[in-house]
């Protein structure tokens, strides 16, 4: 009874897909969207757009025209990580420890500017608490603060500088206050 | 695909995705993205359909080899699949291989 029921429902749902016609038009909207996700080329997505589209349309069934919308989704996701993944390896310019612009992988880059964000996290917190100290009667802030931006720019060299710029300006109001 | 669209010149026609996916057996994606590369190389050239305004379904695009595609392919096919390069008479596929410019195609 179950496996009987199952397969009504799916005969169901077919027959109806076939009737009310909503996975071709699902499948263009895919095949179309696909297009645009793949190429970085608007030209050449828009060509290719109207192009998967006419050839989804000429496949014989519903569900298959769905299914070959999906495949070129598929493509396409996975063309676009690719791309990103790709992009993590580009160069950007970035500051060297001598202080010279040199150029630097995005992933590199993003990775020590994260690290010196979370540092920089770390720091106002650290802040926040020897300013604590200091109202109990204990430690100096000019100290801290000092031995902080200290650390703060030998992370940031290897950072972007607007990075470095975001540290440094921070560290600076946090020690004005 | 090269072999499709190098058959599909020497019958005077020209080509659609469709079609090159059903000849090549090959998926849409795998298809597309050789007539990208061939594009970008200028081996092939493609054009619209030409639909009367009443039509209601999109266009397909048709690719045909270019002069520089034609003797690409005919390079490529020569040194992978050199059976592909004659018809079951045993006469060379696609037409005459037209003469380049020095450094014209690879």
């Amino acid at each position: 009874v179950i496996a009987l029921t199952v397969v009504t429902g799916i005969v169901l749902v077919l027959a109806i897909d076939e009737y009310a016609a909503l996975s071709p038009r699902v499948a263009e909207k895919v095949a179309r969207w696909s297009a645009r996700l793949r190429y970085d080329n608007p030209k050449r997505a828009s060509i290719r757009a109207e192009e998967l589209a006419a050839l989804v349309r000429v496949r014989s069934w519903n569900l298959l025209k769905l299914a070959t919308a999906l495949c070129f989704a598929s493509a396409a996701v996975r063309a676009r990580a690719r791309r990103a993944v790709a992009g993590l390896y580009a160069q950007i310019p970035a500051v060297m420890d001598d202080g010279r612009v040199a150029l630097k992988k995005v992933a590199a880059v993003a990775v020590t500017g994260a690290m010196a964000l979370t540092v920089l996290v770390a720091v106002e917190s650290a802040a926040t608490r020897t300013q604590g100290n200091i109202r109990a009667g204990s430690g100096s802030v000019q100290d801290a603060a000092a031995k902080l931006e200290a650390a703060l720019l030998v992370l940031s060299k290897d950072t972007l500088p607007a990075v470095s710029a975001v540290s440094i300006g921070k560290l600076r109001h946090a020690h004005d206050a | 695909v090269s072999a499709c669209l190098l058959r599909a010149r020497g019958q005077g026609e020209a080509v659609h995705g469709w079609v090159l996916m059903k000849q090549t057996g090959r998926s849409g994606p795998t298809v597309y993205g050789v007539l990208d590369r061939m594009e970008d190389w200028g081996w092939i050239v493609g054009y619209w359909e030409d639909l009367g305004p009443e039509s209601s379904r999109p266009r397909r695009r048709f690719y045909e080899l270019t002069p520089e595609g034609l003797a690409g392919v005919r390079e490529l096919l020569e040194e992978r699949r050199p059976q592909e390069l004659l018809d079951v008479h045993g006469r060379p596929v696609g037409g005459a291989v037209p003469k380049l410019a020095p450094g014209g195609a690879s």
